[in-house]
């Protein structure tokens, strides 16, 4: 429970407003009796506010009569945090009292606030309902937020979007959208997607039980990150995101992709012959999960890497073996015939939780037989630390491995150990000046050579502990 | 090398901008330093620089401070460009993030200036629309005034309370949590 919370909050925006002054104090010099900051324009002073606290712009109002409405005129700033009311009741007295008078009026209930916002015209928005109750109804008032540029959503179950009246649910500003551990019917993300056609990122993170179906679509998608998303059994990509550039992390053993519209859909499965609908060549950068142990999953994998034909660099997240057995086949990637993305465009492969499996080896072999492009293979090791047999066991396939007459003329290899666990990458999705988000540079290196094209390598790893 | 080199001497020298002060001053300065300023920009566009921008509202005192910030920052802006990859690796992060540490040092020292000054600077950021500028003294006008209590703002800025003492208990009941 308490780590689930946790998660919702690590995705959250950091406030853009603190408390603490960031900048060192203004100068005393200049003691002329003039009061220059009162002089300033009311668009300077609402500069000014709304780079304050909630507590410290309320407060303002008391200086002087120029004051008194120069906050409520401001662009609202409101951080709940910043409010640091003693009790629960007295602190949600003070989120109503700032909203009513915003809209001057002389109360505002909470079931009110989402509309109160949207008359407002609340451009970023994060809610999220603490302490975690169990399915929350989210005010449908949310629906009428038309000037969202950001919104992010934790813990509420959903509105109904079926019956609502035209012009409702339309938000044309929204460019980013998380939804985090939200009940939400299939037909409602639809819905939502649809209405929003300047979105630009999407997350879903944990969505354990709903929506299970969704199609991607919008014209300027270009960042889908789902995390812990285990229910969405089937994601569809309807060939209406022709900007999408990074996606991740697709789970083989619970994600389905399906390609098309609602006339044609293809769903991809093992031994489907890819087809050309199942091409997403928009796609840069992908993040999969694949249980290496499970032979099924292991089949869907060439066919998942056909449907993205350009991508450059590749997460893939070695998940947890199951214990359902070792039924992995040596040979089958020997038979496969070859895959676009892997013989022209592969630059970066990531590997975590690496273990040095028959078939994580086979399908890295695989890989650098054939990737001409790859300049960087990076391994890291589980969060647990590995016991002798099987730092032994790394060493061995990793010699193996490099013995090989790799593809690429040089390529980059490293072992790291996590430093951490792995964190939602929300923000770094986000972040629009940050082109791979699924990439984590932290980790204590192990070991790194230089693969030279042709030239065996014997170099055994090195242990540093 | 050396047509090339002149050349380019040619199109840095039709791309100076001369800036004048509200007291006469002339500034010459680069386009890439002057464009920073959305004003001056739009003027630019519409062709009418020639013999010079006068600048009525900026005094040459706050005018030199002025364009030392757009030249760091233009500096900036053209260092990103210049290093931008389609792959930024642990490498790219690591020069941005020394780039963004010197720019922060650079506008904390910038700062270093009498309250007369930051005003004036608020108001010409304001006047010569330049976002970045505009952001940074607001947002130390804004931290002088965090965690402080009315009365200590009022006499740091020479504020004259001319609420009523009714006036005053109202606003304060109607936020009164604000006030705790």
């Amino acid at each position: 429970m308490g780590a689930l919370v946790n998660l919702v909050l690590s995705c959250l925006p950091h406030p853009t407003v603190s408390s603490a002054a960031t900048l060192s104090a203004a100068q005393g010099a200049g003691h002329d009796g003039e009061d220059r900051l009162s002089a300033l324009p009311d668009g300077l002073l609402h500069e000014v506010v709304a780079r304050l606290p909630i507590r410290d712009a309320v407060r303002t109002a008391t200086l002087s009569a120029r004051w008194r409405n120069v906050w409520r005129a401001a662009p609202l700033v409101l951080f709940d945090e910043h409010i640091s009311a003693s009790t629960k009741p007295k602190h949600v007295a003070a989120i109503s009292s700032v909203l009513a008078l915003q809209l001057r009026r002389p109360r505002a209930e909470i079931a009110q606030w989402t509309r109160i916002l949207a008359d407002r015209g609340v451009e970023n928005l994060v809610l999220v309902s603490l302490p975690r109750p169990v399915d929350l109804a989210l005010p449908a008032g949310i629906l009428r937020c038309a000037k969202l540029r950001r919104l992010y959503l934790g813990f509420w179950n959903f509105p109904d979007t079926t019956d609502i009246p035209d012009g409702v649910a339309d938000f044309p500003e929204l460019r980013e959208l998380a939804v985090l551990a939200i009940l939400m019917e299939d037909r409602d993300l639809d819905r939502i997607l649809a209405s929003s056609p300047a979105l630009e990122k999407l997350a879903l993170v944990m969505s354990y039980r709903l929506p299970k179906h969704f199609c991607l679509f919008g014209q300027n998608l270009n960042c889908v990150i789902f995390y812990e998303s285990t229910a969405v059994e089937d994601s569809r990509i309807v060939q209406g995101a022709p900007a999408l550039k990074v996606l991740g992390y697709l789970d083989t053993r619970v994600h389905q992709l399906r390609f098309g519209d609602n006339t044609t859909v293809i769903k991809l499965q093992a031994g489907t012959k890819a087809s050309p609908i199942c091409r997403v060549p928009s796609v840069k950068i992908l993040a999969i999960k694949v249980n290496f142990n499970v032979f099924a999953e292991v089949q869907i994998l060439p066919n998942l890497l056909r449907c993205f034909p350009s991508i450059e660099v590749l997460h893939i997240e070695s998940a947890v073996p199951d214990a359902s057995g070792d039924d992995h086949n040596p040979e089958f990637f020997e038979e496969i015939s070859p895959i676009e993305c892997v013989q022209l465009h592969i630059k970066k492969v990531f590997l975590y939780k690496f273990q040095g499996h028959d078939s994580e080896m086979a399908f890295l072999k695989y890989l650098v037989l054939r990737a001409k492009q790859m300049q960087k293979l990076t391994l890291v090791l589980p969060y647990e630390k590995l016991d002798s047999e099987g730092e032994n066991k790394i060493g061995v396939v990793l010699g193996d491995l490099l013995d090989l007459e790799w593809a690429s003329q040089a390529c980059t290899v490293l072992l790291l150990r996590p430093a951490a666990k792995l964190v939602c990458c929300i923000h770094r999705a986000f972040d629009l000046s940050i082109e791979d988000p699924f990439l984590l540079n932290d980790g204590k290196e192990l070991f790194s050579v230089i693969k030279r094209e042709r030239t065996g390598c014997k170099l055994k790893p090195e242990q540093h502990g | 090398m050396a047509s090339a080199g002149s050349g380019d001497e040619k199109a840095a020298a039709a791309a100076m901008i001369t800036l004048i002060s509200s007291d006469n001053e002339k500034f010459e300065v680069t386009e890439a330093t002057a464009t920073l300023s959305q004003t001056i920009r739009h003027m630019i566009e519409d062709g009418c620089t020639d013999g010079g921008v006068p600048l009525p509202n900026v005094t040459s005192k706050i005018l030199a401070r002025v364009i030392e910030y757009c030249k760091k920052h233009a500096t900036a802006a053209a260092g990103e460009e210049g290093s931008s990859s389609s792959f930024s690796d642990a490498a790219f992060l690591e020069v941005d993030r020394a780039f963004l540490e010197e720019l922060e040092e650079f506008d904390d020292a910038f700062l270093e200036v009498d309250r007369a000054t930051l005003f004036d600077l608020i108001l010409a950021a304001n006047y010569l629309d330049i976002k970045g500028l505009l952001n940074l003294t607001c947002q130390k006008v804004a931290d002088s005034v965090k965690g402080k209590t009315p009365e200590q703002i009022r006499e740091m800025y020479n504020i004259v309370n001319d609420l009523t003492p009714e006036e005053e208990a109202e606003i304060r009941r109607e936020t009164q949590w604000a006030f705790e």
